[in-house]
């Protein structure tokens, strides 16, 4: 194998193994709450007076 | 930093308290503003490009210099890029950003502002364009005086998101935002990158990179201008206003996580899909082609958010008036990235690249995932703007089939048309010579022009009947508490 | 740290998107711009003159890239239809480049010396004229417009072409002299299209017209010089379709086509020589108008070997061997 193709194999490999870190991560059970949790926060967005504090209730 | 909010609230005054009753934002005056001048611009812009179309069928009608196709066509793409489109994501962006991070935007002086050197800075620049006044590369036409004031709009837009950002009150920043903050970002750095000339007068200036260098920073520009205009933003109202308009919570937040890194770690990548088998380095354009296919993906993943948005509710597509543009607008942007990525494999490339399939995959992504997107959300916003429903939700229905249809009629046939002029150009007889001359190929084009003309026309009409019926949205409504607010105010000044 | 922080750290977030759009420009557009491959240069392509310039510039303005690419591929066909494919090199006095994206007209990057400057007159004031189902625009009016020589010098300074003002006058005034000179080739045509006023002048037409006959004109003297005399292909000798009827008919029409508009109605004369005649520019044998006409001729006269074909063009000269008996 050439050190060109060997290059473009390692970088591709790499960018694959990020990726799938990525999935990994975010797709852990226990991280689940508070990833999804701005989806349903964003549809209560037009609460009339919002609640200063509320924000930081989750976090 | 809480007290200080606190102290904001308290500290309205009575109009404004009786504003944000309304459900809209803290500055709907600048929202309602943009959306306007986008509508402005967007009719502005279509009227040239049906003048366009015909002219592809009528030739006579380049009556003046002015109006002659090449001067008009960059127009027309300016026009909407960058009059309606941007209009259109300023419009959503304040409001998202005020929604989203349930604070006032940062500096509502320089939003007003900025609205008003937009729509200065469009005006000058369809005139100097109709002047012939055009660095020549695509939809970064716009002559370096105006390329200066277009960064100063765009300072202008990021220092209000930041600023509204940094402020906010909403721990967690909802997917909306991170797309506008990748929009800030990136339009910054490929429109400044690639509009860097030298001038040798007020309305002339030479681009700093030459010959092949010059065509692959055009179209790593050209192309991210798109992901950054057309995509990023777009998905940003697709992912606030499909579930504000249905109540359904977005099917999953952590999928759009994925998506969004991959699709801006990924766009950059494939600008010189646009430069197949041209003088540029072939390794650039395979490293293109792959990232172009490797883009489904990451596309596709909010294609399916989409879809999943809406299981088991699908019946609201029929009782919900707003949920099939969304549908249908995520639909296309769905084809449309299954279509560049395979517009960009070379044998396809060789066929398609140049003829009128090109223009016909360009447009199903403006006038169907873009227009579909935008209008949609204008509805959404003005309506709660403005205290009151959309001005007639049967104005907006035949809207709709009107662009729908239109649209189709006028992508489809490009497509058909693009696959006949390749096929032309490609035709050779047994002994290597070519079957038809040049002009053959383009008196062939002559029945799908004028088809393509009719489908402009239809989806003309279709915005003709949005732009009303937003127009009579935009109105207050007498005796509600947004005509009181705006009585107070009057009565105030 | 938590990952998850990022999306509550709006600056951090931005920072991170930089990042994260800077992988893909460095490696496919910052990197290149200092590589040799995306600028090569070659002795064989100049600079552009005053004039040429000056008419890019004009073709910049009237956004004729908008239909009009400059970029050949290495495809068959292509290489058919406009020429040998484009060279990195020769785009290397280009700022900006011009390669297009769309052909809503042919390719132009082989124009040069492909047709006389007369042709170019006639059909940039009006093509329908010369092609019924053309749908390009009249340019009439370049032709009533002085062209504007007050930043051509420094035009040329900026874009580094190696020549100073002194040379650009000298071009200038000399272009002129050429075109103005009523024994021009082109001087009729030239006339006809521009108004009197203007005929002593450069017109913004005569420079566009100029820049056009530069595209791709460096590539094919290069070759020419390269392959040398007598190393294209030998010319066939003897014409198959003597006499044949029907090959004259199918001439007729591939005559119509690709030869009335320089040549005339029935070989009449018009920019091309008259072909109606048993006199012939560049010889009347069987293997003379072959060679003629797959190979060009200089002074306008396209090679039409790779579009039309041998079978073709022997069915022409089948056709203007009857023009000929008809003019006796």
């Amino acid at each position: 194998m050439t050190p060109r193709a060997l290059a473009y194999l390692i970088f591709t490999l790499l960018l694959a193994g990020i990726f799938a870190g990525i999935i990994a991560y975010y797709f852990n059970r226990k991280r689940y709450d508070r990833v999804e949790a701005p989806k349903h926060r964003m549809l209560a967005d037009d609460d009339p007076l919002p609640d200063p504090t509320g924000s930081r209730r989750e976090g | 930093m809480a007290n200080e909010s606190e102290k904001m609230y308290t500290g309205d005054n009575i109009v404004q308290r009786e504003m944000r009753m309304t459900n809209g934002t803290r500055n709907d005056s600048i929202v309602r503003g943009f959306a306007l001048s986008s509508v402005f611009w967007l009719l502005i812009g279509l009227v040239i490009g049906l003048w366009l179309a015909a002219e592809m069928v009528y030739p006579s009608l380049n009556l003046a210099p002015w109006l002659a196709f090449g001067r008009l066509r960059v127009v027309h793409t300016n026009g909407l890029v960058y009059g309606f489109t941007l209009a259109g994501i300023f419009a959503c962006s304040f409001y998202m950003l005020e929604k989203l991070t349930r604070t006032p935007l940062a500096f509502p002086g320089l939003a007003k502002a900025q609205l008003w050197l937009f729509n200065i800075a469009i005006a000058l620049a369809a005139l100097s364009l109709f002047a012939g006044m055009n660095t020549s590369k695509e939809y970064a036409e716009l002559e370096w005086p105006l390329d200066i004031v277009v960064v100063v709009l765009w300072v202008m837009f990021a220092v209000n998101v930041m600023g509204t950002l940094v402020k906010r009150r909403e721990k967690q920043m909802y997917v909306s935002l991170w797309f506008l903050v990748a929009c800030v970002v990136t339009v910054a750095v490929v429109y400044i990158l690639n509009n860097l000339a030298i001038p040798v007068s007020l309305t002339k200036s030479y681009s700093v990179y030459a010959g092949v260098n010059d065509a692959n920073v055009q179209w790593w520009f050209g192309h991210n201008a798109v992901a950054s205009v057309f995509t990023f933003p777009i998905l940003a109202m697709f992912y606030y206003f499909l579930p504000k308009s249905t109540g359904l919570p977005i099917y999953s937040h952590r999928l759009s996580i994925i998506a969004f890194w991959s699709l801006v770690f990924g766009y950059l990548w494939t600008g010189a899909h646009h430069l197949m088998l041209t003088p540029v380095p072939e390794w650039i354009q395979t490293v293109a082609l792959a990232f172009s296919l490797f883009l489904i993906a990451p596309s596709w993943a909010s294609v399916v958010n989409g879809f999943y948005t809406m299981n088991g509710n699908w019946d609201k597509m029929k009782s919900n008036y707003l949920v099939k543009f969304f549908i249908l607008g995520i639909t296309f942007y769905g084809l449309q990235t299954i279509q560049g990525p395979t517009q960009a494999i070379r044998a396809l490339s060789a066929h398609l690249h140049y003829t009128e399939y090109i223009p016909g995959h360009v447009h199903m992504g403006t006038m169907g995932w873009v227009t579909m997107i935008i209008t949609a959300s204008m509805y959404f916003m003005m309506a709660k703007i403005s205290g009151r429903e959309v001005h007639s939700v049967k104005l907006a229905n035949i809207h709709f089939w009107l662009i729908l249809v239109g649209q189709l009629l006028f992508t489809v046939t490009l497509w058909i048309a693009g696959i006949v002029q390749g096929a032309m150009w490609k035709a050779v007889n047994p002994d290597g010579s070519l079957k038809y001359t040049f002009l053959d190929s383009v008196a062939a084009m002559y029945p799908f022009w004028t088809v393509r003309l009719v489908g402009g026309l239809l989806y003309f009409a279709g915005i003709a009947v949005f732009a009303y019926n937003l127009y009579m949205t935009s109105r207050p409504k007498p005796g509600t508490k947004w005509s009181a607010a705006a009585a107070a105010r009057s009565q105030a000044a | 740290m938590n990952v998850n922080s990022l999306y509550e750290k709006p600056v951090l977030f931005a920072l991170a998107a930089v990042v994260v759009i800077s992988v893909g420009t460095l490696v496919t557009t910052f990197i290149p711009l200092f590589l040799p491959s995306t600028q090569p240069v070659s002795p064989l392509f100049t600079p552009y003159t005053a004039v040429e310039t000056e008419g890019r510039d004009i073709y910049i303005r009237e956004g004729c890239n908008n239909c009009h690419t400059q970029t050949v591929r290495p495809l068959r066909a292509e290489v058919a239809r406009y020429g040998d494919y484009s060279r990195a090199e020769e785009s290397a006095w280009d700022r900006p480049f011009l390669w297009g994206s769309r052909r809503t007209g042919p390719d132009l990057a082989r124009v040069g010396g492909k047709y006389p400057d007369a042709w170019h007159y006639r059909h940039m004031a009006n093509p329908q004229a010369m092609f019924g189902k053309s749908n390009m625009p009249a340019y009439a009016w370049l032709a009533k417009a002085k062209l504007d020589t007050s930043l051509t010098a420094r035009k040329v300074k900026v874009l580094g072409f190696g020549y100073d003002e002194a040379e650009v006058a000298r071009q200038l005034a000399a272009f002129r002299r050429t075109v103005t000179a009523p024994t021009w080739p082109s001087a009729q045509e030239r006339s006809r299209v521009t108004p009197a006023a203007l005929r002593g002048e450069l017109t913004e037409l005569d420079a566009l017209v100029a820049y056009l006959q530069k595209l791709g004109r460096d590539l094919m003297a290069a070759q020419r010089a390269a392959a040398g005399p007598g190393t294209a292909e030998a010319a066939e000798k003897k014409n198959p379709y003597a006499g044949n009827r029907t090959a004259g008919e199918e001439g007729e029409k591939i005559f119509e086509e690709n030869c009335k508009v320089c040549h005339g109605e029935k070989g009449a004369g018009g920019f091309g020589p008259k072909l109606a005649t048993t006199k012939h520019k560049f010889g009347g044998t069987d293997a003379d108008l072959f060679t003629t006409v797959s190979g060009g001729r200089p002074g306008g006269m396209p090679s039409f070997l790779q579009p039309l074909g041998k079978d073709r063009i022997w069915k022409v000269i089948t056709y203007i061997r009857r023009l000929e008996s008809e003019s006796r």
